[in-house]
């Protein structure tokens, strides 16, 4: 019962075996050459040649074999052509090997001495070429005959006769090289294909990969092709490629065109490639429709690329219209092979326009070219909506892509007539993450869009993300991504800028246009910025005053405009916002000064004081909110006393009405500023300082603050009063005594003690203690124009 | 003295016709592949017999279909090597044994229904029916082509040639 | 050589320009090859008979040397076949005192065939000294060697051929000759027009074939001289295989067609292609060979021994 062997372990068997019978034979030669006994040596050699006959072994264990013998008939071959360089005459030699009665040792024999003949004397150097080339014919064997005639080409890799007709054309020419090679290639290429029939049809996987396994025997032919030094191009367009294209097309199997066509890419110098496109692509269109001819297009297009920009090259011709010819003959591939893929259509012009933006990348027309053909491709396919998830959806975005990164520029991409077009074809998702993209890629290069219409042009290119869009899912997004994505659109309404401001106001509108669509999920992010934009753009109509007479009234009408923006967020049930945005407007007509400010910074005033009483009513909004109105207010200088007045006191008002006591307390003392370091217009830019109204409001919160019941506020509140009592003190209001000082002083020295001992209470303290520090401090060392602190008790 | 060595090569070759494109690249014309297998044992008790499916894929076109499946048990190919032998001027290979011992009662074992057995002359059926089938007298004979291609063997059938010569 | 036993004479033969006179190689009966002088048809025959006495000396009846051809068919080894027989007498009958020498002259002798050792037959040309005696005579025999020579034919067709088997198999073979000389090589080529069998290779073998008898009695005896793979693998439709086969590697002989009326040697090409199944398809078809004239030596350096083969060897006949 013998043991079963894997089918592994019987390879590996056999193969030693075989290896075996190489040593014992291969020393046994060497022997009889070293003793010159020829005929011996050579009837070892055709022994250990006999094992290549094996059918048993497969294609890796069979190269292993060849390789070894290959090896040991190097000795034999340098052993002859010493003999012949020595002048021993071994006559008749080439007559002698092919008595051997088997076919395989005979070839290699054959051929082994047809080199040591050719070396030694180049006379008969073409017919011996031709002779062993056909001779190989008779074996038919697919593997056995590709390693013969793989012998046959390493053996002669250096006697081709590589020179011009004209030359030496006794012993042949590089036309002759060609003709042998392209036979022998035709040959190889015939048995390799003819390896997909041999064996059972289970099998036809297990075939096809060792059939790659070999392919490097094909190829070698090309690359000896390659080395033909004196081989110009055009010997190549007439002679060469169409030899090899012929048997890659007509060969009709799908694994050797698209290993061939890859493998003549990349064997062959570029300066050949660019002669040769048309021929070359229009065998594109012809081949098997399992190939991917989509590889072997992009692997030319970007070799030719990486070509054109080589520093030390000379780059492409300028005869060789080098986009026109691709953009053709891609155009014919994809017309000829119905069965592609429209993802592979679209990978087609990827490539097409990376080599457009390679080789000339100052034509805008042809990265236009490009997407307009995909235009095209799209509609005569009745395309439509692309699935985010589809690999065309993929390609597609990687197509629009390149020439955002590209570029860099947002205006060169609104130069692309069908860039927009293309977005069409896109989901909603995708379409949205397109138009991210290109807005993060101004962003980050920080590119103004200096007029309207490219403001349009890129709102409406990017619509996803400035309004709802027929094509949106139902569900929430998710809230984080959409505060992303508008704080996003947020920041590039800062890049609508012109440097001329007649434009700029027309970028204001069109965009106010565009974002007033967003729903009032989005204007909250998008027209504040619009807002800041237009207060921008009121100061720089003042700084222009003197080219532009009518400025005042450009003013006017932004202002206008911001009055609605600034409406619009208030119909969308924003109170916080606007308010802000309201005040900041009184201050920016403050300043600017044009005419009718004055008028208008009241309005704006008023707006958000309207906004304070009916929109704010969460008690601790309501208190920033009227700080930051007295705040405001307090640095304004632009109003008449008749119309300070009125907003002083409305101030005092509001902030005595805050519901909390402290809140109030807080708010009235705040208001105190109001009357001393407000201004108006008749003070011309000096404080008004009615001292006797800070006393009212500061008394009043002091009378706030008895009415709070939470003691620990209470003292709080005080120690704060103390504070702006201090505070006015040192600014000279006379209303302001120490005698005041003293008292609240006491009062709350008084107080303290009850408080009890907690971290807020130690707060506290330290406050105290810091103010009245400072008091000591003043008091010792009185400024010399501060106001001194006689009479002060600590 | 070394004289100049004499490589004159005999390289004598006749001149011969360009073979075309479509032959070199042609799938040969020879395919012919036929698998025994699937064995199923029918049937219970006495009635029990196995057979095979006999699956033939081809291109030669001597055979009216290019693909076939028929099934059939071992007295079949006796049959068709009886034909053979006497209308054919083949040496008809043997067929793998009949396997008498394997039908007597009281084995140990299945018998004639043994896998193992079953596999043993699931190959050697397979490899009498390759080399038949490929033997250019043997596919003149319309018991091959009955035996390959018909789904039911007619027993009753008029033995001849397929081909005219 | 046949030595007499007791005699008292030994009888020694000498050819004229021994020296100088090439030699051929031919199979013995037992197969071994041994070497003898070789004569072309017209060739003068000459020498010396030296007789050494053993004793003082010897009476006889006459001594005379014969030139003989012969055929020799081994299932009828008692008839010899002379087709050739000259004698010259040597002595009248006498006493030989001491050992003497006789010169002998065959003139322009026709020797019409060539020597040939083959499976059941063997053609040979000798001289026989002999010393006729009272009781039993004393012979000597050297043979030697003739080959038969020709020019080249006037006539010399390729042989181009289609065969097939219908609807399996069409092959065009072409051999660029149909007359071959020794030394000469078969320049051919096989054409598939139709494959549908698994061919796994081709091969052309050189049969040889000995006819001996005739009629009823007519027996052929076939030797594969030699057997020469020419294709290993499967071919298509359209393919051309080269056949480049030379002669001078195997041991053959001219075609000798009815020599005598007792034997033929004819050569055959056979042409076979064996499949997967190792079932042969073949087409054989004669060839006429011819031995040409040697122009002079070719090379110096080394001998040649034999063919190279390995593989299957030729099958023993």
């Amino acid at each position: 019962m013998t043991h079963q062997l894997s089918p592994q372990e019987e390879q590996e068997k056999l193969l030693d075996e075989a290896m075996q019978v190489v040593k014992v034979q291969s020393f046994q030669m060497k022997r009889c050459l070293d003793k010159a006994k020829l005929m011996d040596g050579l009837k070892h050699a055709s022994n250990m040649l006999s094992e290549l006959r094996t059918s048993m072994l497969s294609p890796k264990s069979y190269y292993e074999l060849y390789m070894a013998i290959c090896d040991e008939l190097r000795y034999l071959e340098q052993y002859l052509a010493d003999e012949f360089q020595k002048g021993h005459k071994v006559a008749d030699l080439y007559e002698l090997v092919q008595y051997a009665g088997n076919i395989i040792p005979r070839l290699y024999l054959l051929v082994t001495v047809g080199v040591v003949y050719i070396k030694a004397n180049d006379h008969n150097r073409k017919d011996i070429l031709k002779d062993l080339v056909e001779m190989c014919r008779g074996v038919q064997h697919p593997l056995r005959g590709l390693f013969l005639r793989n012998y046959l080409l390493q053996c002669t890799r250096n006697s081709l006769p590589d020179c011009q007709e004209g030359e030496e054309t006794q012993t042949g020419t590089v036309k002759d090289s060609i003709d042998f090679i392209l036979l022998n290639f035709a040959e190889m290429n015939k048995l390799w294909v003819r390896m997909q029939h041999q064996g059972h049809s289970r099998d036809r996987e297990k075939r096809e990969k060792e059939r790659l396994e070999l392919r490097i025997l094909v190829g070698t032919n090309l690359v000896r092709l390659s080395q033909l030094d004196t081989m110009v191009v055009d010997m190549y367009k007439k002679n060469v490629l169409p030899g090899v294209l012929e048997q890659t097309v007509s060969c009709r199997d799908y694994i050797a065109q698209e290993y061939l066509m890859e493998c003549i890419i990349q064997v062959f110098p570029d300066e050949f490639h660019l002669q040769t496109l048309n021929s070359f692509l229009k065998a594109c269109a012809d081949l098997h429709k399992l190939v991917n001819v989509k590889n072997i297009i992009i692997a030319l297009i970007d070799r030719l690329a990486l070509f054109a920009h080589r520093d030390d090259g000379s780059g492409i011709p300028s005869d060789i219209k080098l986009f026109d010819i691709f953009s053709q003959q891609v155009s014919s591939v994809i017309q000829a092979r119905e069965d592609m893929p429209t993802e592979d259509i679209v990978s087609l012009q990827v490539s097409l326009i990376n080599l457009a933006l390679k080789c000339y990348p100052d034509r805008v027309d042809y990265v236009d070219k490009v997407l307009e053909t995909t235009v095209e491709i799209f509609n005569r396919l009745n395309l439509e909506r692309l699935e985010s998830s589809s690999a065309v959806c993929k390609e597609l975005s990687r197509l629009l892509k390149i020439p955002v990164d590209n570029y860099n520029n947002l205006l060169t991409v609104l130069q692309l007539k069908h860039f927009a077009p293309l977005f069409e074809f896109f989901d909603y998702e995708s379409r949205k993450i397109m138009a991210a993209y290109v807005i993060n890629n101004a962003l980050e290069n920080s590119l103004y869009i200096p007029t309207q219409e490219q403001t349009d042009a890129v709102l409406t290119l990017v619509a996803p993300l400035v309004q709802d869009q027929n094509d949106q899912p139902q569900e929430e997004e998710d809230p984080e991504d959409f505060s992303e994505e508008q704080n996003m659109m947020g920041r590039f309404i800062n890049l609508l800028i012109s440097d001329d401001a007649d434009q700029q106001y027309m970028i204001l509108t069109t965009s106010r246009k565009h974002f007033g669509n967003g729903g009032n999920k989005r204007i909250k992010y998008t027209l504040p910025p619009l807002v800041f934009s237009a207060f921008q753009l009121a100061y720089r109509y003042r700084d222009i005053a003197e080219e532009d007479d009518k400025w005042e009234k450009k003013c006017q009408k932004i202002f206008t405009f911001c009055h609605q923006t600034i409406g619009a967020l208030i119909k969308a049930e924003l109170s916080e916002l606007p308010l802000r945005l309201f005040l900041q407007g009184a201050v920016t007509a403050g300043e600017i000064g044009f005419d009718n400010h004055e008028t208008v910074a009241y309005e704006f005033m008023s707006q958000a004081f309207s906004l304070y009483e009916d929109e704010i009513s969460d008690s601790r909004a309501q208190l920033a909110a009227i700080t930051l109105i007295i705040a405001t207010f307090e640095r304004m200088s632009c109003f008449g006393e008749e119309n300070h007045e009125p907003l002083r006191t409305q101030c005092a008002l509001a902030a005595s009405k805050l519901l909390k006591k402290p809140d109030q307390c807080r708010g009235v003392s705040t208001c105190s500023h109001l009357f001393w370091s407000g201004r108006t217009v008749e003070s011309e830019g000096k404080e008004i300082q009615d001292g006797k109204r800070v006393m009212e409001c500061l008394k009043k919160s002091l009378r706030i603050a008895n009415q709070c019941m939470d003691n620990s506020v209470q003292v709080q509140l005080f120690v704060e009063i103390l504070n702006r009592y201090i505070y006015f003190y040192e600014r000279g209001n006379d209303a302001v005594t120490v005698q005041v000082l003293n008292q609240l002083i006491e009062k709350i020295r008084e107080d303290l003690p009850n408080l009890e001992g907690n971290e807020e209470t130690e707060q506290i303290n330290k406050h105290f203690q810091n103010t009245i520090e400072h008091l000591r401090m003043k008091q010792e060392a009185p400024e010399s124009d501060g106001p001194a602190y006689d009479g002060l008790v600590l | 003295m070394a004289a100049e060595p004499d490589l004159s090569a005999d390289t004598r070759r006749l001149n011969t016709k360009k073979q075309t494109l479509d032959d070199a690249y042609a799938a040969p014309a020879n395919f012919l592949e036929i698998d025994v297998c699937n064995p199923e044992t029918h049937g219970f008790g006495k009635k029990r017999y196995s057979d095979y499916e006999v699956r033939m894929r081809t291109n030669l076109p001597v055979f009216k279909l290019k693909e076939s499946s028929v099934r059939r048990r071992y007295s079949d190919f006796e049959w068709l090597r009886t034909e053979l032998e006497r209308d054919s001027k083949i040496v008809v290979p043997p067929l793998p044994g009949k396997a008498w011992k394997r039908q007597l009662p009281f084995r140990g074992d299945d018998g004639i229904f043994e896998e193992d057995f079953i596999e043993e002359r699931r190959q050697g059926l397979e490899a009498f029916v390759n080399r038949v089938a490929g033997h250019p007298l043997a596919q003149n004979e319309r018991c091959l082509h009955m035996f390959l291609q018909e789904p039911v063997i007619d027993k009753n059938y008029v033995p001849g040639k397929v081909r005219n010569t | 050589m046949s030595f007499l036993f007791g005699s008292n004479a030994e009888i020694d033969i000498a050819l004229d320009g021994q020296a100088s006179r090439k030699q051929a190689e031919i199979k013995t009966e037992d197969g071994k090859k041994e070497k003898l002088y070789l004569y072309y048809d017209g060739e003068s025959v000459t020498g010396k008979v030296n007789i050494t006495l053993k004793g003082k000396k010897m009476e006889h009846q006459g001594i005379k040397i014969e030139f003989i051809g012969q055929i020799e068919l081994y299932y009828d080894r008692g008839n010899h076949h002379e087709f050739t027989s000259l004698v010259k007498e040597l002595a009248r009958p006498g006493e030989l005192t001491q050992s003497t020498t006789y010169d002998f002259d065959f003139v322009q002798v026709e020797k019409p065939y060539e020597s040939y050792t083959g499976a059941n037959v063997r053609l040979r040309y000798f001289l026989r000294v002999t010393i006729a005696k009272r009781l039993t005579d004393v012979t000597r025999e050297m043979d030697i060697i003739v080959h038969t020579l020709s020019q080249y034919p006037e006539m010399n067709n390729s042989i181009k051929m289609e065969v097939g088997i219908e609807d399996c198999l069409h092959i065009e073979f072409e051999y660029n000759k149909s007359k071959y000389h020794l030394k000469d090589v078969i320049v051919g080529k096989i054409y598939f027009l139709l494959v549908r069998i698994k061919i796994k290779h081709m091969e052309l073998a050189i049969i040889k074939r000995e006819t001996t008898g005739s009629g009823p009695n007519t027996f052929n005896e076939n030797e594969t001289i030699a057997k020469y793979e020419i294709m290993d693998g499967a071919p298509v439709r359209g393919e051309s295989i080269p056949i480049r086969l030379f002669l001078a590697g195997y041991d053959l002989t001219p075609t000798m067609r009815d020599i005598n009326k007792k034997f033929s040697v004819r050569y055959y090409l056979n042409l076979v292609l064996v499949d997967e199944e190792e079932r042969r398809y073949f087409k054989q078809q004669e060839i006429t060979l011819w031995r040409k004239p040697d122009k002079g030596k070719k090379s110096t350096g080394f001998v040649y021994h034999g063919p190279l083969q390995s593989g299957p060897q030729p099958p023993e006949t």
